[in-house]
């Protein structure tokens, strides 16, 4: 008897496997694969050729092995003192409170000059300094010492002197002061200059 | 089945797996993955078991790989143990004492159903296959779609052959009937 069923299912027999595993399912496989075929083929230990054959794969395996183990802790002794270097200077710019357990007394210093700074910043920019003739030259220097100012403040974070560096960065910020008095005093000088000889030209 | 040409054209892969070269075992799961998973699917009629079986079925064919003569092809070697697989799945799940046998309980087939008036489709076959009983299901899978005789079967099952022709022609049954039902209700 003809059966249709068998027929129409064998003629069609590709169709029914409409299933599919997962697309990751091989990377657990041969993730379970890992400790290599080879070691398994003493399934069949039949000659003493096939058993020399293993030996010499587990021998040359084991240096592999060795290899690997010490290439990957170098590896990750390098990747941790790199990582650790790597954060220092990140951790100083995002997390300034730490300065302060560090130095507080800086704070105190910071607050005082830079005040006077600003003060003495803005007193120089009331001065029409084009007209005065004068170039900013002095904020070259300035921006020379802000950048010094900053390294030592990194250096605050590693070093084993820190009254020293204190000191330093105390004195960088003194010697803003002292340039931007010099510059105002300069400017004094060209200005009463500058007036008294408009003073001279009017009474003549 | 397979061809003999199909037979040599994976000897050369097989042989490469034997020496654990992972290109090659990654080229046969390539191959076979899909096609097992769907046998798997029909027996166990459970995806993640289905996976499970995969899983397991090509790691033990890679490691007892050694074993593996050439005297059937690689394909149909490795549906024994995908096969084999399921069926230990079946049977943990179901029925964890009772012998395959016992469960192949005479389910009510449904009224006959005129086959000639049939109209088959891939798709509503499928979906009868998942309905029908583990016991049915398990040898009309076989016989139907993987391509056992009822001895095969019978070895496979560890029942005796008649059992296998009898449960065969009931889940047959079944089938059609659950396919008419389908199509009445669709």
């Amino acid at each position: 008897m003809k059966d249709r069923l068998e027929d129409f299912v064998k003629a069609h027999r590709d169709e029914f496997d409409s299933f599919a595993p997962r697309p990751d399912l091989w990377q657990e496989i041969a993730s379970e694969l890992e400790p290599g075929g080879q070691t398994t083929m003493h399934v069949e230990p039949e000659t003493g050729k096939e058993a020399t054959i293993i030996a010499l794969n587990w021998n040359v395996a084991w240096r592999y092995a060795a290899a690997v183990a010490m290439l990957v802790s170098v590896f990750l002794t390098a990747w941790y003192y790199g990582a650790n270097s790597a954060q220092a200077p990140q951790m100083a710019a995002t997390q300034p409170a730490s300065l302060e357990k560090i130095a507080p007394e800086l704070k105190q210093i910071e607050t005082q000059f830079v005040s006077v700074i600003e003060q003495k910043e803005s007193q120089l920019q009331a001065y029409d300094l084009k007209a005065l003739g004068m170039d900013k030259e002095w904020e070259q220097e300035a921006k020379a010492l802000d950048a010094s100012y900053n390294q030592l403040k990194q250096e605050l974070y590693t070093t084993p002197n820190k009254a020293e560096l204190i000191q330093a960065m105390s004195d960088n910020l003194k010697m803003r002061i002292a340039i931007l008095n010099r510059q105002l005093a300069i400017l004094e000088n060209i200005q009463t200059v500058k007036q008294q000889n408009t003073d001279e030209t009017t009474s003549i | 089945m397979e061809t003999l040409e199909y037979t040599d054209v994976n000897a050369h892969i097989v042989a490469r797996c034997k020496e654990g070269d992972r290109k090659a075992q990654y080229e046969l799961y390539k191959l076979y993955s899909k096609a097992m998973f769907n046998v798997s699917m029909r027996i166990t009629n459970d995806y993640t078991e289905a996976e499970d079986v995969l899983q397991e079925s090509f790691l033990s064919a890679f490691k007892e790989l050694g074993i593996f003569k050439g005297d059937s092809t690689f394909g149909s070697w490795l549906k024994r143990i995908v096969i084999n697989k399921s069926i230990t799945k079946v049977r943990s799940r179901r029925l964890q004492v009772v012998p395959m046998e016992d469960y192949m309980e005479v389910v009510d087939e449904g009224p006959e159903v005129d086959e000639e008036d049939m109209q088959y489709k891939v798709e509503s076959i499928r979906r009868a296959i998942q309905k029908l009983p583990d016991g049915y299901r398990v040898v009309l899978s076989l016989y139907l779609l993987e391509g056992y005789d009822h001895g095969e079967i019978a070895d496979i099952l560890s029942i005796s052959e008649a059992t296998s022709k009898s449960q065969y022609s009931r889940a047959r049954k079944k089938l059609l009937g659950l396919m008419a039902e389908e199509a009445f209700l669709a």
